[in-house]
Order: structure tokens, then sequence, then C-alpha cells
């Protein structure tokens, strides 16, 4: 055994060291036995490692059927040989092995001994020479195989592709055996001949391309690959890529613009036209989050669900992509939808080419949003200065330095009569006439030199009718070139206006420069601004003396003076801002010296803000009027008097008929005389009621001392006189006690109880039977005391209240009732307002009336 | 019978209140001006005066004046019957010695005269 162990151990050693890999497996498990260091080394496997491998292990399925059979053939002594059999590695490679297999007998076993040789490489390069020939020749690539017999100083052509050959249409015999330089001239000129030359003698290989361009754009493009073959020859091959570059080139442009446009680029195959890709810009402008997104985007998404036409976004879109398959491109504007709900403005361009046989189509989007916008503001901007300019109120216009109108509005053709044609045609001069020509032509003129001019003249219509106008003209620049803008506005209102301004000025100044009142206008710091003729004469001053100075050094008023602001009505007038009259009449000292009496009235002026700006005071020389007045009282007065002596006999006498005087009268005769009686007695009252205004307007001139009147008396007096007419008509008197223990200060008893007696005599007349009479007072501070007379009778009529203090003032619903003068109340606001106090009433139609007067207590 | 002289110039006037006084059972003198009324205030030496103011040849005023001074004057009340409606007028003969003063036209014969009849003893 141990004999046998060694020698069996010897025939391993000897295995082990053979260069050739071996393998022993048991042939009847085909489980390996032994692996040498070659093995190992071919397959990747530890010897380790084969001991518990078997011969299926080492061959991939497909060919363990063939392997296994060749396995079992084998025969004492006899060799198989498996020829090309896939062996599996370690790492899963496999290699090609002829495997030469024999049986023996090893430790008592049947064994296979399998030697193991590589034949992957001889058969890559059996393989490759045999592509390489197929290659060479199918290639669609020039290659040509030069060798050199004079170490390189010319190269002979020894093989030509098909490609070559086609190519360049040649001949195979006519190349083979030539030199390069003969047969491709150019090679040297383009130095390939010294890179084939390089390339010999460093055995590497190199690029040589050949490129040429024309108008910055790849004409011609020639990829020259040289090689040196392991047998000396070299191949140099080469590759017309003009075609290819320049549509690399396009590409390249394209793929640029692909990523960087702002526009977005997609497409979208048939049949559900869905996007099949998409750049860059598409999730920008649809703000999407990436391109995943859009690409499960359905289209419609993208999209509004209307078009602004109305039309379905669906629809719309079935339609243009139609049309675009049908006619190769489609141009439109559609309005698409970002993934945020914005929907924005874009045109869309669809075109259609051919992808591995489908026809699809590639879609350009443009945001036009901002064009869009722009588009709109400028035709907004249009819209709003056309309907700016037609509806100016006057005539518009722009024309250049020539004269030639490039923009007007319809006022021009409306007012002027020309048609808009007429005007294109026509210069600005077409619408004046006369030497209103010449003064337009040098304002135009003026404009174009110093930008600006303005000009009133008359606009002449085609029919010869002139308009005053007004025009204003404006230099202005569009696009590096003059215009004149212009306006013209109709002033034939304001100059109408102004004629009747200037002449009812005229007027008016003629009117008050002429009036027979004295007229002058001061300022708020009571300086004379104008100075009528009539002033001028009442005062002695001139104009020229007054205009400018303190009214009161021309218009000298004793009235006006400091010490007497009171009775002043200018100055009150200016403070008060009231119109106001002088009270009685005041005195005014001319330049000579001489005093005038003179009523005026002052009434504030006032500018349009309603600010005082000074008074006007119209005033006149009363001097005359008071001498006629004189005369009229003291006529009146004589007269009354004179007149009294008659009306008593008169009275008298026919008192003493109806006394029977003269015998018994018949009743008829007693009323006959009793109507004289009762006529003169009126008569009488009127004398009287005379004398007291002539007294009254006389007035004031006789000052006599106050004194402390009791009104009881006065009171219980007039009851007397009036007893009977109460009887009469069962009047209710009523009377107010404390009244009678209230004294007032007044001149004389006698007037103070006609104040009294008119006042409530009235109230009796007035009152309806049984009527009701209250007399009172009430005191009003210390100083006043006021005092009133109430009926419940026929009223004053609201249209004749204003009158009722009027002289010989009857109210028209007593006229005819009652007798009376109607210069009763006369008298009593006389008295009342000669003593210093006021009356008034109320009074309100068949209602009855309430007169008031007040009297001061103290001085 | 008590006797009243009347001044006046104005002879209807005159008649009228002479023919009141007379039936009134008066006697009644009469005088058209003031000279004349000064005379008969001498001579009929009458009961009272109705003088009037407004006189030919002395008027009532200058009257009353004078004949303060009079020694024979025996204070025979004097009444005056005026046309003259002047308080100054009635102050002033008042303080000459009139004991009345009546505005003619103011009143009725019969107020004249009972206004009268009071200063007749």
């Amino acid at each position: 055994m141990k004999k046998e162990v060694t020698k069996e151990k010897i025939i391993l050693e000897l295995l082990n060291k053979s260069g050739d890999a071996v393998l022993i497996a048991d042939k009847e498990t085909r489980e390996f036995i032994f692996a040498n260091s070659r093995i190992s080394k071919m397959t990747g496997y530890t010897k380790k490692e084969f001991e518990k491998m078997k011969v299926d292990d080492l061959h991939p399925k497909e060919d363990l059927k063939k392997i296994i059979s060749d396995f079992k053939l084998q025969a004492s002594n006899k060799k198989v040989l498996t020829k090309n059999a896939k062996v599996l590695k370690k790492n899963k490679e496999i290699i090609l092995c002829d495997i030469t297999t024999t049986t023996t007998k090893l430790f008592g076993k049947s064994v296979a001994i399998g030697i193991f040789r590589d034949v992957t490489e001889e058969k890559n390069i059996e393989e490759s020479n045999k592509k390489f020939k197929e290659l060479f020749n199918n290639m669609p690539s020039v290659a040509t195989i030069y060798e050199t017999k004079d170490k390189g100083k010319s190269f002979i052509l020894k093989d030509i592709n098909r490609y070559g050959l086609k190519k360049e249409k040649l001949h195979k015999k006519e190349l083979v055996g030539k030199k390069i330089s003969k047969i491709f001239p150019e090679t040297k000129k383009l130095s390939l001949f010294s890179t084939i030359k390089e390339v010999w003698k460093t055995g590497r290989g190199k690029q040589h391309p050949i490129i040429s361009y024309k108008n910055n754009k790849i004409d011609r493009w020639r990829e020259n690959y040289v090689y040196k073959l392991p047998t000396g020859e070299v191949v140099v091959l080469y590759k017309d890529l003009t075609k290819e570059k320049q549509s690399e080139e396009d590409l390249k442009e394209y793929k640029l613009l692909y990523d960087t446009s702002s526009d977005a680029f997609m497409t979208l195959e048939p049949p559900s036209w869905k996007f099949t890709s998409g750049n860059p810009s598409i999730i920008k402008m649809f703000r999407l989050k990436n391109e995943k997104e859009f690409l499960s985007s359905e289209p419609w998404k993208l999209s509004p669900k209307y078009q602004p036409d109305g039309q379905l976004s669906s629809e719309k879109a079935a339609k243009m992509i139609k049309k675009a398959m049908r006619n190769g491109s489609n141009f439109f504007e559609w309005t698409h939808k970002r993934i945020n709900g914005e929907d924005f403005p874009t045109t869309v361009l669809l075109t259609k080419f051919n992808s591995k046989g489908k026809n699809i189509l590639q879609a350009t989007v443009r945001d036009i949003t901002n064009k869009k916008d722009t588009e709109t503001k400028l035709k907004d901007e249009k819209e709003i200065s056309n309907s700016v300019i037609n509806s100016l109120p006057g005539i518009f216009f722009i024309f250049d330095k020539t004269g030639k109108f490039l923009r007007w509005n319809k006022n021009l053709s409306k007012i002027s009569q020309y048609s808009d044609k007429e005007i294109s045609k026509s210069k600005p001069t077409m619408f004046f006439t006369g030497k209103d020509i010449l003064t337009i032509a040098t304002k135009i003129a003026d404009v174009f030199k110093t930008g600006k001019a303005m000009v009133e003249v008359n606009f002449t219509r085609k029919d010869g009718v002139k308009i005053p106008y007004y025009f204003i003209g404006n230099l202005i620049e569009i696009k590096n070139k003059n215009y004149l803008i212009g306006t013209g506005l109709d002033i034939s209102k304001r100059i109408d206006a102004e004629k009747e301004v200037v002449s009812s000025e005229k007027k008016l100044k003629t009117v008050l420069e002429n009036i027979g009142e004295g007229v002058f206008v001061i300022d708020k710091n009571y300086k004379i601004t104008m100075f009528n003729k009539q002033a001028s004469l009442i005062s002695g001053f001139t104009k020229e003396e007054a205009y400018g100075k303190d009214y009161l050094k021309s218009i000298k008023l004793n009235c006006e003076t400091l010490s007497k602001n009171e009775e002043s009505f200018i100055r009150k007038s200016i403070a008060e801002e009231e119109i106001q009259k002088t009270m009685n009449q005041c005195g005014l000292i001319t330049k000579n010296k001489d005093r005038v009496a003179i009523k005026g009235i002052s009434t504030p002026l006032k500018d349009d803000e309603n600010n005082l700006t000074g008074s006007v005071i119209v005033f006149r020389d009363i001097t005359e009027e008071k001498k006629i007045e004189k005369m009229k009282n003291e006529f009146i007065s004589i007269a009354s008097h004179q007149l009294r002596t008659p009306l008593s006999g008169i009275k008298w006498f026919s008192e003493l008929l109806i006394d029977g005087e003269a015998g018994k009268l018949n009743d008829t005769q007693k009323k006959f005389v009793n109507k004289i009686y009762d006529e003169s007695k009126n008569l009488i009252l009127l004398t009287k009621d005379l004398l007291d205004v002539s007294n009254i307007e006389i007035g004031g001139k006789i000052k006599i001392q106050k004194e402390k009147i009791k009104i009881v008396n006065i009171i219980e007096e007039i009851l007397k006189e009036i007893d009977f007419i109460i009887k009469q008509k069962e009047l209710v008197i009523k009377i107010d006690g404390s009244l009678y223990k209230k004294t007032v200060l007044f001149t004389n008893k006698e007037k103070l109880k006609q104040i009294f007696h008119n006042l409530i005599d009235n109230a009796t007349k007035f009152s309806e039977q049984k009527g009701k009479i209250e007399v009172g007072y009430k005191t009003k501070g210390k100083k006043e005391i006021v005092f009133f007379v109430k009926d419940f009778g026929v009223g004053i009529p609201k249209n004749q209240q204003e009158k009722v203090f009027g002289k010989f003032f009857r109210a028209k619903n007593i006229a005819t009732k009652s007798s009376g003068t109607g210069l009763g109340l006369y008298i009593v606001k006389s008295l009342v307002e000669y003593q210093g106090g006021k009356i008034w009433f109320k009074s309100k139609e068949n209602k009855g009336s309430t007169f008031y007067f007040s009297l001061p207590l103290k001085v | 019978m008590k006797k009243i002289l009347i001044i006046e110039d104005d002879l209807t006037l005159q008649e009228a209140i002479k023919i009141a006084l007379i039936s009134e059972g008066f006697e009644v003198i009469q005088a058209m001006d003031g000279e004349e009324g000064i005379n008969k205030i001498k001579s009929e030496k009458p009961d009272l005066i109705l003088l009037d103011l407004m006189l030919p040849k002395k008027d009532g005023y200058r009257l009353l004046y004078d004949l303060q001074k009079k020694s024979w004057f025996e204070n025979t009340p004097i009444v005056v019957l005026t046309a003259i409606d002047s308080e100054a007028s009635l102050t002033e003969t008042k303080s000459y010695g009139a004991v009345d003063y009546i505005v003619k036209s103011d009143f009725s014969i019969k107020e004249v005269i009972n206004k009268i009849k009071k200063f007749i003893k």
C-alpha cells in the first residue's frame, strides 16, 4: 500500500507541477479527487474547494448534458476530447476549454483525468479575426491597410474595405500595391501622412480628424483613426462625420435651447396625446415640482376648462392637434393653467415629426403674459388717449414741421367742417384767413423755435365763418422728430362775456358817476377807493383829494366821529358786516365849512369767499328836504289849529240842535244832525293826530325834563274815557293789578297816556262783541319795562303787518268797519322811540294782536 | 243871575256858547278882542271869564298877564277856552292865574258848561 501510495503520490506530484490544468474526478460519483495548481489558477477555486465539488458544478447547465455524456463515454486508455467546453469560473465567468479526458485507476477507483486547456483567447482571436474581416468589409467607414517596405518612408496600400471602394468609387485592383501619396495626395497636405508614420513608429494608435468650416458651420468632418496592426501593417480608418457633426451641432444648439430656453418644449404622443418629454422650463412655467410631476400630469390639468373664446379646452386642443397632424405644424394662442390654478396666455407651436416610426408632436409653449400685458396696455393706452383726445372740449392736433397733420381729434373736423381726408392733405394755415394766416404761421414757427407759443386768433371754418379761438402749441419729440402738439379753445363766449362786462361796467360806472346821490367806496381800512361826482359836489372835495385817504378827511360826518360811536353807520356796517342807515340825520361839514344834513346807507362789500373788503356808501344832501319838511309841518300845525275853531263850531251847533235849543227835532232830523256831530268829531281827531305827527317830525328840538309818572292814573283815565264803548261792546278788560304801582320816566303824562290810549282804543275797536282785552307788563332787567296790550279780535293780515307803523295805515280787514285816521300807531311808535324805547307786535288774523312797547326805567 | 263874559273873536263859537249858557240860566256878555275884554271885565264885573287865547289887539296870554297887574281886578275866575292844544300853553296860562284850560275841540258844549259851573260860586 505504502509503495502504491508513494507511486500515486509521485503521479499526483507530477500532475501538480504540470503546466497543464488537471482535474481528476471519480468516474462513478463525478466528485473531484484531485486538482492541480494550474486549474486552481484557471478557475479561481482552491484545491480544497475542488475536493467538495463534482463535475456538474464546473459547467453551465446548458453544456452539462454533453460533458456528462462525454465523461461517461471515456473508456480505458482512450482519450476523449471535448472541444470548447464551457467552464464556469468561481467568479461566474465562463471560459472555453478543450478538455482531454482519459480514464484510469487511481487509489483503487476508476477515475477520469481531465486536462484543461483554456481556449478562450484563441477562440477570441479567431473570432475577432473573423469579425474584423467582416467589420472591415462591412463597416460604414472607409478603412485601408498599408504596409511599408522602406521603414516608413512610404506606405503601400494593401487592402481597402468594401465601403471604401464604394465611397471612393474605385476598384480594388487599381489601388492595391500603390503608394498612399499617389492614391490620396491630400494625406500629406492634411498631415495625415505624418500621423500614419508616427503610428507606425510608436505603435500607438492615433485619432486624426480633418475638419473644415464654411460660414461658421461644419462643412466637412472626417474622423481618421490610425492603428498599427501586430503584423506591422497600418490601418487607416476614416469616417465621414460631417452629417453627424452637423446634426450634432444642431442638436447641441437645440439642446441648449431645449435646456435653457424659457419656452417650454414637450412631446406628445398618440393616441392619448400625453406628454412624453419636457424641458426644465416646463417645470418653471407650470410651477411643477419636477419632470416626473409633469409627465404624470394629464394634459387637461395644464389648461383651464374653457379657452377665452368659450370653447372647451379639451375640444379645442383636439382640433389643434388634428390640424398640426394634417398640416405638419400649427401655431396658435392658448390659455394655459399653472398647477396653482392661475391662467396665463401662451403661444403654442405644434410640429409633427417622426420618431421610431411614430408620428409624434413636439410642442413649443411660450408664456406671453408680459407680451400680452404690454399689448393690452398699449391697446388700452391708445384707446384711452383716443377717447381723451376725442373728448377734449376743444380742438386737438399734432403736425410736423412741414405742417403735415399726424393726429387730430373729431372736434377739428366737426368744427372746421373739413373732412378727415381734407385735413390729412392740408396745412394748418388752411384754417385761417387774412392777416391771421401770418399770425398763426409766426406762432407755429415760434413753437418749433422756442418750444411753446399761444395765440388768440380767428379760426375760419370751411364756410368762412370765423370763430375766435385760443391756441396753445407745444413742441414734442416723437422718435427724434419734432412735432407741434396743440389745442384750441373756442373763446367766443368769453369774448362776448368780456365785451358784456366791459360795456356793463362802463354803464355802471357812468351811472354811478352821474347818479344824483353821493357814492363812495372804502376799503376795510376806511380808505376811499371810489368817489363819484355827487360825493364831490356835496363834500366840496375833489376826487383826487379823496382817493386813497381815510373817508373822514373828505366826508366829515359828525355822526361818524369816534365820540359818537352809536350813531355811526359806516363804521358799524363794517364792524357788523351789515347794511346800516343813518339814524335820523347826520351833519356833514363841507370843504367850505358849511354844514349839510345828510342821510346815508352803508353796504358792506364782500369778495367771492365772503370776506369783507370794504363798504359802499350812498348818501344825499337832505338840507332841501328838511326845509320842505319843516314847511310842511308848520303848515300842518297851523292848518290843524285853524281848522279846529270852525270844526268846534260845527260840533257845538249840531249839539245845540240835538239838545233842542232850536226847537224839537223829529227823529230823522235828530239822526242827520247826529251824523254831522260825529263827523265833526272825527275831523277834530284827524287834526289832532296830524298835529301830533308834525310835532313828532319837527321833533326832538325841545328837550323837556323827564319825570316819574304813575301808570295807575293814566289807565284809569283812559278807561273812563272809553267807558262808553266798553259797555256798548260788553268787553272784559283785564288789567294786571301790579301795573298801577309802576312808575316810568317820561317827558309828560299826556304823551304817555296817548300811547296807552291809542293801543287800548285800537284793542276795543278791533275786538268782537264780548271780547277780552289784557293790559300788562314785564320788567326786563332793571333798566327796562315792557308793556303789552292784548286783544282777541280781528288781528292784522300777515301781508300787511310790515306797514302797521306807517302813516295813514289802515288794515284792509277793518278799513270799512271802523273809523280812524291811520295815524295812531305811527304816533305811538314815534312817541315810544323818542323816549328811547321800542315797539313791536304779534298778530294773527282772526286770533288777535298783542302790541308790546318798552320804556326805560332809568335815564 | 250869574254873569259870564265871553272873550272870543269867532262869532260862531261865541253864539253857540251864549245859547247854551243862557239856556242854563246865565247872563252872557261878550267881547270881540283883548282890549274890549279888559274893558268889559272892569266895567261889567263878570262872575266868570271865558277867554280865547288867539285874539286881535291883545291876545289871551297878554290879557292874563296884564290883568294880574290891575288893582281893580278882583280875581274873577278865568277859564281858557282855546284851539291851542299845547302843554306849554297850558302851563303858561295857569302860571298867569287861569283856573282851567279847555281845548275847544276836545269837549262838547255840555262838558264845557259843566266845567265852568265848578268855578261859579
